[in-house]
């Protein structure tokens, strides 16, 4: 909103999709502006926009890799590439889209070049999470079910992506995206229950 | 909490950033500070790519040219509807011809023609502060499915004075009976006394039409600008209400109602906000959710009057004269989470405010 009175003070704004809360807005506006300053390389902005998704980044990350070395080199990757493209980026409402897709893109290159090393047939699902890691219960939780429905699962409820948005960002169909989400669901739950269960006795 | 929320909030926490994750983003950060210290202008603006649909349309048209640009000024009022305009906005012919007798909206024949792309503006509504103009894109070329996600890549709208107009413009998921894509542009301003978009001359600009993704594909480039004249009646009436919302501490002292819009003037910010206006109650008994009819709106303080302002579109038009009474109600978070919205309590178990006409 422009051209307000100076008597006004703008609370939030909603567009014809968000009814929001106004702190919510407000977030959103300040995100804005440090895209734009970033597009117009400020490294200032740019590296306090990585700072703000770094939550995201690391756990897309580790739903991934499942390995905090690797995580950490597919994010600094990440945001070297982000910030030599960020001009490129048109709508700044895409910017996080954008942002977990070059990561996306950055993870799959990491399992490609460990793919040339090892025989994948040897590494299960079940990948232990090594007491030594850091936030072991929040792994062991995202990790219990199977890559290809975290992923999806990860995106829609904690990311808040549409499902057209996870569909562009791992380049898939809307419809594998619905049937994972529902079938993702349906294996958190049985997995959550077991944890629950475990933690209770 | 069901079992389903708590594993999401679960997921949701927020988790340790391991130091080594930290050491290599550091790194990272290091070598961007260094690169823009040596040159802050590293990575010149680069040539997004332009994808399929445009390969297919712009192929040996190396220069923008403006076919036919019959744009006018002003806008000819008639009685008849534009059919998607209606239709859009669930305008029955009685509500038609009673708005259109009140001045309050214009039929429009102005198009611009580029490189073959036909943009035409049909009509336009207008009251207080808000403002709807409807376009329609045509084409001799083949022109993408609506539901793609077709949009202009920039839209602005300013007055006369060349003040930017605050608005959201979208095109319709269907396209009409022609063949056509409708885009819709809502204009939107601060409710202040005396100011009203009714009779102000704007330019909307509408330029490059593509398909939005992460990077657009553009269709067709072009600038289409079309100077409007608003239709120059406002049919909005103001309720003075000054009653508390049940017992929420939520004073409501006037309700703005206009066909397009309603604007809540609140005596102080509420402090339970789930308890929010939920419908419109209609003499005849029905009642129109507002949760699903909203159309975008600004929530404002008024430092002057101390006045917490709550203003959203309608996207369904309503006769002002038909509306019996505000509802509001309580909001359970399920309700609150849900994108569609729009269901509505029973009547007994919202808190109705008459509006007294």
């Amino acid at each position: 909103m422009k051209h307000f009175p100076r008597f006004f003070r703008l609370i939030s704004v909603y567009n014809e999709e968000c009814v929001r809360t106004s702190l919510e807005k407000k977030e959103e506006c300040t995100v804005e502006i440090l895209i734009k300053k970033a597009r117009n390389k400020d490294p200032d902005a740019f590296i306090q926009l990585m700072e703000l998704n770094m939550q995201s980044m690391y756990k897309v990350a580790i739903a991934y890799l499942k390995n905090e070395d690797d995580a950490a080199d597919a994010i600094q990757d990440t945001i070297l590439t982000c910030y030599e493209k960020i001009d490129t980026l048109k709508k700044t409402r895409f910017f996080k889209t954008w942002l977990i897709r070059i990561l996306i893109n950055k993870c799959n290159g990491i399992r490609k070049k460990q793919q040339s090393h090892t025989n994948l047939e040897q590494i299960t699902e079940a990948a232990v999470w090594e007491e030594n890691y850091t936030n072991v219960e929040w792994n062991e939780l995202l990790l219990s079910i199977e890559e290809k429905y975290r992923i999806v699962l990860y995106l829609y409820y904690v990311e808040g992506f549409k499902i057209r948005e996870i569909g562009e960002i791992l380049e898939m169909n809307e419809n594998s995206i619905r049937t994972r989400l529902s079938r993702g669901r349906k294996k958190m739950a049985i997995a959550y229950g077991k944890e629950i269960g475990r933690s209770n006795t | 909490m069901n079992l389903e929320r708590e594993w999401v909030e679960r997921l949701k926490e927020d988790v340790v950033i391991p130091k080594k994750v930290q050491e290599k983003t550091g790194q990272a950060y290091y070598k961007i500070r260094r690169q823009a210290h040596i040159d802050p202008h590293l990575g010149e603006p680069k040539i997004g790519n332009r994808g399929s649909y445009f390969k297919k349309f712009a192929v040996g048209a190396a220069v923008l040219t403006v076919v036919c640009a019959t744009a006018t000024l002003g806008a000819k009022a008639i009685l008849k509807w534009n059919d998607d305009f209606a239709k859009q906005h669930e305008v029955d012919e009685g509500l038609q011809s009673k708005l259109s007798e009140a001045g309050t909206t214009a039929v429009m024949e102005e198009e611009q023609t580029i490189e073959g792309v036909t943009v035409k503006a049909v009509q336009s509504i207008a009251s207080g502060n808000y403002a709807y103009l409807m376009f329609e894109v045509s084409s001799e070329k083949e022109l993408p499915a609506a539901d793609l996600g077709a949009m202009f890549n920039d839209v602005n709208a300013v007055d006369a004075d060349g003040g930017e107009i605050s608005l959201s413009a979208s095109f319709s998921s269907e396209k009409n009976k022609s063949g056509a894509l409708i885009y819709e542009v809502m204009l939107q301003s601060v409710p202040v006394e005396g100011v009203s978009f009714n009779g102000r001359k704007v330019t909307v600009t509408l330029k490059d039409i593509v398909i939005e993704g992460v990077e657009p594909t553009l269709i067709q480039e072009g600038t289409w600008t079309f100077p409007i004249t608003l239709p120059e009646k406002d049919a909005s009436s103001v309720y003075e209400l000054n009653q508390e919302v049940g017992q929420s501490g939520m004073k409501v002292n006037r309700v703005e109602l206009s066909p397009v819009a309603v604007t809540f003037y609140y005596g102080n910010q509420s402090e339970d906000e789930s308890m929010v206006p939920l419908a419109l109650a209609m003499k005849d008994g029905s009642l129109i959710s507002l949760s699903e009819r909203f159309n975008g709106g600004a929530d404002m303080y008024n430092t002057m009057s101390k006045e917490y302002i709550v203003t959203r579109g309608l996207s369904q038009f309503i006769d002002t004269e038909a509306v019996e009474a505000i509802m509001f109600g309580n909001l359970t978070d399920e309700q609150m989470e849900d994108d569609a919205g729009g269901s509505v309590p029973a009547r007994e178990n919202m808190i109705e405010i008459k509006l007294n006409q």
